[in-house]
């Protein structure tokens, strides 16, 4: 084959293009924007919802709403930021669900299950990794729930304040101040640390 | 308009709705794959698809998935039955087995042909019991995409 | 010590200096550039964003890839709808019969030849016209993005014959017509460059 486009012509196509057959019903096209996004949807999930298994029941049902709802996408070339909105939508929802059905607290949330840092740990273990990763884990795992939403959708999904009070269903003030105080809070257990 | 022989079961398998003097569905499906040119049968209703790493499974699987079951459907006035089937067809070389491959190319089995080919097989798998056809192709498939 | 509290001593506020680094606002801008406590602040507040990326990136290394088993596992059990939009008639031998191909096939079937074409990948296709109506005269217009550097004009004209092959046999549409409109140039070398997804042997 001498086709500079084969065998994987798909993965060389722009987004606008892919959402454009996707629309149309090609599900080829769709898989390919999946297979491009999935793993910055799952990152951002698994942020939100504390582990890789619960990440990907929301990427897949983010990716359904996705189908359903390509059509109103109104700028095609923003598809990206799009599924990204969708995984964070998902993924709070998710999180109401599994606190409805447990009855009691965010436990598991908080403690962000293992990978997303243990809270336990004391300022001097954590220097002693010295990254400043490893202190804004430890501290992301510390800061309350509703304020770590806030700054994982910003910083991870990249969404905006309107459309995290969206998500949130809370307003933008709100938005804006539970923002504000877990920057002020990162900040100020990263500087400890420093 | 039809209606479902038993709409109480709407939302249960339409393989199902069948009445006395009424074939299995699961037998007309077998009937349906058999005509050349046809590579699916979809489900009725809702329409779905998966993506096509399942769907060349579903193609290639001998066993019959619930939903897959073409529509049987009785009038309502006491009309004929009407079965509904949605089928996919070939486009390219699984369409006329020995025949040129090439889309377009003279030989290549079109797919008029073939819902009308699949309408004489549900009035035949019926007979003598007159029945209406209604054949939807929801999908055209080309083999020649990528190659394999 | 410049550790930053909610309240800076010129009076000012870290939720204001959050607020500036996210939508530019500020009450009063000349102040930003004189305060040492405002740039402390700022600084500070950029560290955290530089380190919020850089977790971002060690995430998506983590997740893995879009080849990898989970996403597979993903991709295999999502169901999706079919998009069929209108129902094209076809010609039956029974008059009691009723047979019909989708808007939806149509529209792959046009992509897969336009797809078939060396160096062109068909974007959005359209079917203007009555399609639900015998006879109508049916205009197809395809999007295309072609490969850089391929002579692809030289295909069109073999692209436009063989779309109107494909649908004088796979349908009864009176087309009268084909536009073809090339909307991306795509570099193939360039292209590769956003997704490498290497598969990592585990």
């Amino acid at each position: 084959m001498t086709d500079p486009l084969v065998p994987d012509r798909l993965d060389l196509v722009p987004d606008a293009l892919l959402v454009s057959r996707a629309a149309d019903g090609d599900t080829a096209a769709f898989e390919t924007l999946a297979r491009r996004y999935g793993p910055l949807m799952r990152a951002c999930a698994r942020r939100l919802t504390g582990s890789y298994a619960d990440a990907d029941d929301v990427v897949q049902e983010a990716l359904v709403q996705a189908w359903k709802q390509l059509d109103t996408l109104r700028e095609p070339g923003a598809v990206k930021s799009w599924l990204l909105r969708l995984t964070g939508s998902r993924s709070i929802d998710f999180l109401r669900r599994r606190r409805n059905h447990a009855g009691f607290g965010d436990i598991d949330e908080v403690s962000g299950k293992g990978d997303v840092g243990s809270p336990e740990a004391g300022p001097e273990a954590k220097a002693v990794q010295g990254s400043s990763i490893e202190s804004l884990k430890a501290a992301l795992a510390r800061l309350p729930e509703e304020q770590r939403r806030c700054w994982v959708l910003k910083e991870f999904n990249g969404q905006s304040y309107d459309q995290i009070a969206q998500t949130l269903n809370i307003s933008t003030a709100s938005v804006r101040g539970r923002l504000a105080r877990a920057r002020i809070t990162l900040v100020r257990e990263m500087e400890e640390w420093r | 308009m039809s209606t479902p022989v038993q709409p109480s079961a709407a939302d249960g398998l339409p393989g199902q709705r069948t009445t006395s003097d009424v074939q299995l569905p699961v037998d007309l499906r077998r009937v349906i794959l058999a005509v050349p040119g046809v590579t699916e049968v979809f489900p009725s209703r809702p329409l779905w698809q998966r993506l096509p790493a399942r769907a060349a499974a579903l193609i290639t699987s001998d066993e019959p998935q619930d939903q897959d079951l073409p529509l049987v459907e009785k009038r309502s006035d006491g009309g004929p039955t009407e079965v509904s089937v949605r089928i996919g067809v070939s486009a390219g070389k699984s369409g006329a087995p020995g025949l040129s491959g090439v889309p377009g190319t003279p030989g290549t089995l079109g797919t008029p042909d073939v819902a009308r080919a699949v309408a004489a097989a549900v009035r035949n798998h019926f007979s003598p019991e007159q029945v209406v056809a209604r054949v939807s192709v929801v999908r055209i498939a080309g083999d020649f995409l990528t190659g394999g | 010590m410049s550790m930053p509290n909610d309240n800076l001593e010129c009076g000012h506020t870290l939720e204001e200096l959050s607020l500036y680094l996210d939508t530019g606002e500020f009450a009063d801008p000349r102040h930003l550039e004189t305060c040492p406590d405002c740039r402390n602040g700022l600084d500070s507040l950029r560290r955290l964003t530089a380190a919020g990326s850089e977790l971002l990136s060690n995430d998506l290394a983590a997740a893995g890839s879009g080849n990898d088993p989970w996403m597979k596992n993903i991709l295999a059990s999502l169901k999706l709808e079919l998009r069929p939009g209108r129902d094209i008639p076809l010609r039956s031998d029974d008059p009691a019969d009723r047979l019909t191909e989708t808007e939806g096939s149509v529209f792959a079937l046009i992509r897969s030849v336009a797809d078939a074409t060396p160096g062109a990948v068909a974007g959005k296709v359209r079917l203007h016209g009555d399609v639900t109506v015998p006879g109508e005269p049916i205009t197809v217009s395809v999007d295309l993005a072609v490969a850089f550097g391929h002579p692809f004009m030289r295909s069109a004209a073999a692209l436009r014959l063989d779309l109107a092959k494909a649908l004088a046999r796979h349908t009864e549409l009176n087309i009268a017509g084909i536009d073809i409109t090339i909307t991306d140039v795509i570099d193939p070398s360039a292209a590769q460059a956003p997704d490498p997804a290497p598969q990592e042997e585990s």
